[in-house]
């Protein structure tokens, strides 16, 4: 009887043991085609709209395109550039493109043609560990977004800062992911200030977002570009708002 | 029949069952995102496109376990490479569009040759 006790406490620390292990599980990422890890992406340059500091893009709108928890994009830009890693347990792995004739592999990724490519995760012997493919699509078109909108215009006060954010997207409409340099400028000097996001360390003049400050009453237009694609949008100051 | 005629098929069929027969078995083991042929003696796949198949060493239409090594001919145009912990598992890539053969080896002996064909995916693109 005292034997069959022992038995049953050794079985039961047992159990207690298993469940207390810790359990490996890194949900950020996506799962390669071979399910053997995680490719993750990082943004490495600026302009690149999975990685935005303001609320001025609605990220809800695009989460299934670019991705959350550092998944990888449905799409990215033509020469947009972005890097991947993999992680899998234990196992280290470097990721690098199948087309090395035109996926340039310096500081990140930046494919130079459209199409689907292949990036693979390879171990130190040279084995695959895994693989995963990103489509690349030209930038077609350029939005303009301010507090989670695309607005027509945008209206602020003398004194006032508005974050915006322009957005590329494809022929299709799908946002496309990958940093890549804007020109933001405005019609009338003097009347807005264009600067880089406040607080963000990695926000310059060339991002995809800035912060317009009103400085004098009035009507003008913002254009913003990226290569050979812009977009414009009427901005009006109104008189600074008296608290 | 003549006695020569006797000798010839006699020869021939001495002749044919000393011969090896060497191929593959190659098997899709993940689902490539556009199309991908893979026979026992050609492969054709889209430049950037990756795909995962099991390729098993055949000897007179015997599976054999021989560990078999692909090693293409030209270097650049198809990847070629066993996956991690993969039971006879390799995965091709497109790396460039172009021809090229592909050597195949049963234990480190070549016993045959495989054509690849890596294509241009802008070709018939919309």
């Amino acid at each position: 009887m005292e034997r069959r006790h022992e038995v049953w406490t050794a079985l039961a620390l047992a159990f207690v043991a298993a469940g207390c292990e810790p359990i490996e599980h890194d949900p950020t990422g996506s799962v390669g085609d071979l399910g053997a890890g995680r490719f993750k992406y990082d943004c490495v340059a600026t302009g690149d709209a999975v990685c935005n500091a303001t609320m001025a893009v609605d990220e809800n709108e695009t989460a299934l395109a670019l991705g959350v928890a550092r998944e990888v994009p449905l799409v990215v830009a033509v020469g947009g550039r972005f890097d991947l890693s993999f992680s899998s347990s234990g196992e280290t792995a470097f990721v690098e493109a199948a087309r090395q004739d035109v996926v340039s592999g310096q500081g990140g990724f930046i494919i130079a043609e459209p199409g689907l490519h292949a990036f693979l995760a390879r171990a130190a012997s040279g084995e695959v560990a895994d693989f995963i493919h990103v489509e690349a699509r030209r930038v077609a078109e350029l939005e303009v977004w301010a507090q989670g909108a695309v607005p027509n215009s945008v209206s602020l006060a003398v004194g006032e800062r508005l974050a915006v954010a322009a957005l590329p997207r494809d022929g299709l409409g799908a946002p496309l992911a990958g940093g890549g340099s804007y020109d933001w400028s405005a019609s009338t000097l003097g009347q807005v200030d264009i600067e880089p996001v406040q607080g963000s360390i990695t926000s310059t003049l060339r991002d995809d977002e800035v912060e317009l400050v009103g400085l004098v009453e009035g009507t003008l237009t913002v254009t913003v570009t990226r290569g050979d694609v812009s977009v414009e949008i009427p901005v009006t100051v109104t008189p600074e708002v008296m608290p | 029949m003549s006695r020569w005629a006797v000798l010839a098929a006699g020869l021939l069929a001495f002749a044919t069952g000393c011969s090896t027969e060497h191929s593959l078995e190659c098997t899709l083991v993940s689902d490539p995102p556009q199309s991908v042929l893979l026979a026992d003696d050609l492969i054709e796949i889209p430049a950037g496109v990756a795909v995962a198949a099991r390729i098993v060493a055949i000897e007179d239409d015997a599976r054999r376990p021989d560990r078999v090594r692909l090693i293409p001919q030209r270097v650049g145009i198809i990847g070629v490479e066993e996956i991690v912990d993969g039971d006879r598992e390799f995965t091709l890539w497109g790396m460039e569009p172009g021809r090229t053969e592909v050597d195949v080896f049963f234990d480190g002996e070549k016993v045959l040759e495989l054509e690849a064909v890596v294509t241009d995916p802008r070709i018939g693109a919309p």
